[in-house]
């Protein structure tokens, strides 16, 4: 074992999806589940099973506790309830909504309508706009899951943003793209490519090709002017988002290459 | 001829962060080639251990077809195991490219360049990096290119010296190994025995004297001037020294387009090698030659007379223009370029005959040119049927726009056909040549005289008349942001199409068309070609729209250097550099050799430009032109007739000097 993940559940719809998608996580991290189930007024108290997974009652504020847990080295990943109740109007609850924003690792959330058989995490969809290059922490991610015998399928969605401006055949985009994924992500081989609106194209991936999870690179901003793909996908997806904080400084879409030299 | 002397040493020099994910971009934007031997610049620092596999390309060098593409092979370059690599500079006044390391601790500078003066010898050397300071070979290596028909081999030889660590390698070409090594053996040994300085130093020579025929110096903007610069250093690489050149649309610096050769190198490229280096320019349309029986046969296959020329050709000049490719979702889509561009027979003939006028080159009917214009014209002249009214029509083919395919009486292609076949009429016998005649003044152009502009194709105005900012801000791959099927049904082009017309042959075309056909095409056009830019900005020039111009042709300059098509890393765009020069000679500077022969001369600038200086052959001459906004100077190595605009008579001399502006110069 070499990490734990760590799944905070509270009794709520959620929590057999939390737990299913967390044992999945540790099956691919070859890490330890450690089930939280986390009540401000229960007293921390002994081990308490769930349908046959052990759980640990833990008394505190929920983000307290999970902010408390979060920062460990040793945690690989948090997993929670993306909302507090099916076809709620809100985009996440509260706990989640703080827990995403400040975790330094990844928190991976789960729809609370997540079928039970909808919780195995055999594909992974690795969306990426433009130019936008992976982290090392997505490429440990993506070795991880194929190591573990999944499937990472790549999607390099184009738009008027942040597609090449100009393309010779109309084939060239493949081209660009495959030259994309050898620099992003040199191993992965099931690369897709999708126009038009991000979100729109990452879901129909997800309806469309069997994605159990999707990967999310973001930078822990959900305010008004930010992450808009997030919080569509917070909004709608219908599978679990592993959300993984991006500390690397933005760079341009077009990485300017231009000569220096003195002025005239 | 009197160097000019504002440029300051920097000018010449571009620079390049290090930066992990752009360094196959850089790979190709270093890429170096003498010779017809290419290096791209592969790191000493590499760490990934397949990096430094496809490094190398031998010009003539390909596999079986199709499709043909590039034998490419391991570096030649050393690995220098524990540097950490730094910045990367590339002079083009003097060849070279060097690139900082730490290595150890210490920090040190490798230097790289294919010679000039070697054909088909490059060096690299790095001064502090041997373990002593003795005059020591310490080994030899080869790498092997097996091609289908030509087998190269690069002969690798390392050196050390006063503290250098040098490797030379040369390549040779052969029908067979054992050729080709002993021939690659045989120049290495001689580059060995001359010493890394002497091989430099003549080296830096002969890019002087290239430079010396081919500078362009741009007073006002050091950025356009480097840029320039940087387009010119590939272009001028191009010379293989061969008696054929087979120019891919990225040359030898990558594998786009399996190295295949399209019109490009016709249109786009050619006429920079025939002002600058006019025996490569030759060895080009000698490839073309070269390939005729194959063209004949594909006519005939197709049970017509003449000539047919592949979209894209390789060794042998078989069709090998790919049948299909996936789309964006993946399906399985024909690829109809193959097809149905007809366009490449008088973009051929074009190149033919604008290289004869150029350069004066009498020898037209000795070198096969003669044959290339009146085959392809020959089969265009079979494609052409004649309607009920006796006019003549062009069916089911593309432009230059491909957004558009299959369409009738493409107006490019047409106009081209037309001009085509008078051309060629003067040189078959007179019952052929009233035949040519005919059906040339047959051929429907979409010319309407009421708006002075040209349909660029039958039911173009029919089409949803979308402008291409409504849709996305160009230059934008429209096809791939908005679908290949809204496109089709508007109006949206792809690149210079009709406005490719007045680049190419605007004198055989409707006085107050180019005015017309511009502000009706520009709107519409989403440069999604790397073409589209630089030829735009040449007619925008010509239309006296010198600042547009600039916006455009500054497009052209970074399409590479900016990775604007996030395919530079597979190679550079080089026709778009030959259209960026022709945008500066033919559009900026106005120049064109009209009959007699005689130079016109008509520049005009845009305001952050205040002088432009190009350096060019011409008719047998080398030419320097120095244009201002309100004086221009001319200067010939030997007397040369020049004209311009509203000259009363032309006026031959060596050296002359105008004065005014654009369209309304006098001498003075």
């Amino acid at each position: 074992m070499s990490g734990r993940v760590v799944a905070a559940v509270d009794g709520g719809p959620a929590t057999r999806a939390v737990l299913d998608v967390a044992a999945e996580l540790c099956d691919i991290f070859d890490a330890e589940l450690d089930a939280l189930r986390v009540d401000e007024r229960a007293a921390p108290g002994p081990t308490s099973p769930l349908d046959g997974t052990p759980l640990r009652d833990v008394r505190g504020a929920a983000t307290a506790v999970i902010d408390e847990q979060a920062v460990r080295s040793d945690v690989v990943a948090v997993v929670l309830g993306a909302r507090t109740l099916p076809g709620a109007t809100a985009t996440l609850g509260h706990v989640p909504d703080h827990v995403i924003a400040n975790a330094p690792g990844m928190v991976v959330l789960v729809p609370p309508d997540l079928a039970p058989e909808c919780s195995t995490l055999d594909r992974l969809l690795i969306p990426v706009e433009g130019d936008a290059t992976l982290s090392s922490d997505a490429a440990a991610v993506i070795e991880a899951f194929e190591a573990s015998g999944r499937t990472a399928i790549g999607l390099h969605v184009l738009n008027p943003r942040t597609a090449p401006a100009h393309a010779d055949r109309w084939h060239d985009a493949e081209l660009w793209s495959r030259r994309f994924w050898r620099r992003c992500a040199p191993a992965m081989t099931d690369h897709h490519i999708g126009t038009g609106g991000v979100a729109d194209a990452i879901l129909d991936m997800v309806a469309s090709h069997e994605v159990d999870a999707v990967l999310l690179e973001w930078h822990q901003r959900l305010d008004h002017d930010h992450a808009a793909v997030v919080r569509d996908l917070l909004r709608r997806a219908p599978c679990p988002l592993l959300m993984l904080p991006d500390r690397r400084e933005a760079e341009p879409m077009r990485p300017w290459l231009a000569p220096r030299g003195d002025g005239p | 001829m009197a160097a000019t002397t504002s440029i300051t040493a920097s000018r010449r020099v571009l620079a390049f962060a290090d930066r992990p994910a752009l360094a196959e971009v850089i790979e190709a934007l270093l890429c170096i080639s003498s010779g017809g031997f290419a290096t791209r610049a592969c790191s000493e620092a590499a760490v990934e251990p397949d990096r430094c596999d496809d490094v190398v390309r031998v010009g003539g060098v390909r596999h079986a077809e199709p499709p043909g593409p590039w034998v490419r092979a391991r570096s030649w370059l050393p690995t220098v195991a524990g540097a950490a690599g730094g910045g990367w500079r590339l002079d083009v006044g003097r060849g070279v490219v060097e690139h900082d390391l730490e290595v150890g601790g210490r920090p040190l500078t490798s230097l790289r360049f294919a010679s000039a003066a070697m054909p088909g010898t490059s060096v690299w050397t790095m001064p502090g990096a041997a373990a002593s300071d003795t005059d020591t070979d310490v080994g030899h290596d080869e790498i092997v290119l097996d091609g289908d028909s030509r087998t190269a081999v690069v002969a690798i030889r390392r050196h050390e010296r006063n503290g250098a660590s040098t490797q030379i390698a040369a390549a040779g070409v052969g029908p067979d190994r054992r050729t080709a090594s002993a021939r690659a053996s045989h120049a290495a040994d001689r580059a060995l025995a001359a010493g890394s300085a002497a091989l430099q130093h003549a080296h830096e020579s002969a890019w002087a004297g290239i430079w010396d025929g081919a500078r362009i110096d741009v007073e006002g903007s050091a950025a356009d001037e480097q840029a320039i610069g940087f387009a010119l250093f590939h272009l001028l690489s191009l010379d293989e020294g061969s008696d054929e050149l087979a120019v891919g649309a990225r040359g030898l610096t990558g594998d786009a387009y399996d190295g295949h050769v399209f019109w490009d190198a016709d249109v786009f490229v050619l006429p920079v090698l025939a002002a600058t280096r006019p025996a490569a320019a030759a060895a080009m349309l000698a490839y073309r030659s070269g390939r005729l029986d194959e063209a004949r046969s594909r006519a005939a296959a197709e049970g017509r007379r003449g000539a047919r020329f592949p979209w894209e050709s390789a060794a042998s000049g078989c069709d090998v223009t790919p049948r299909w490719a996936r789309s964006l979702d993946g399906a399985r889509v024909a690829v109809t370029t193959g097809d149905l561009e007809i366009h490449i027979a008088s973009d051929i003939a074009w190149a033919v005959l604008h290289h004869a006028r150029w350069t004066g080159d009498p020898s037209l009917p000795d070198t096969g040119g003669v044959a290339l214009i009146v085959e392809t014209a020959r089969y265009l002249a079979d494609r052409i049927v004649l309607d009920g009214d006796a006019r003549g029509h062009l069916y089911d083919i593309t432009g230059p726009d491909e957004y558009h395919e299959g369409v009738d009486d493409n107006a490019f292609t047409n106009v081209m056909a037309r001009w085509h076949l008078r051309a060629a009429a003067d040189f078959v016998d007179d019952g052929e040549a009233a035949r040519f005649r005919r059906l040339a003044g047959s051929l429907v152009d979409g010319f309407d005289h009421r708006t002075r502009r040209h349909e660029q194709f039958a039911g173009f105005a029919d089409l949803d008349p979308l402008l291409i900012a409504a849709a996305a801000q160009p230059p934008v791959a429209a096809d791939v942001i908005l679908g290949r099927d809204l496109v089709r049904r508007s109006q949206v082009i792809k690149q210079a199409d009709v406005v490719m017309l007045h680049h190419l042959v605007g004198d055989a075309l409707p006085q107050g068309s180019l005015e017309a056909d511009l502000e009706f095409y520009l709107p519409r056009t989403a440069h999604g070609s790397s073409l589209s830019p630089a030829i735009h900005a040449s007619v925008l020039a010509r239309a006296g729209r010198p600042d547009e111009a600039l916006e455009l042709l500054r497009l052209a300059l970074h399409m590479d250097l900016a990775d604007q098509t996030g395919t530079t890393a597979d190679g550079l765009h080089l026709a778009t550099m030959g259209g960026a020069w022709q945008a500066i000679v033919f559009g900026f500077l106005g120049l064109a050799v009209e009959d007699g022969p005689q130079l016109r001369v008509d520049p005009v600038l845009p305001d952050d430009w205040h002088r432009l200086r190009v350096r060019l052959q011409v008719l047998g001459r080398r030419v320097e032109v120095g244009a201002g906004h309100d004086e221009v100077t001319l200067t010939a190595t030997s007397a040369l007739t020049w004209t311009w605009p509203g000259a009363p008579e032309p006026v031959s001399a060596e050296a002359l000097r105008l004065v005014g502006g654009h369209h309304r110069w006098r001498q003075g």
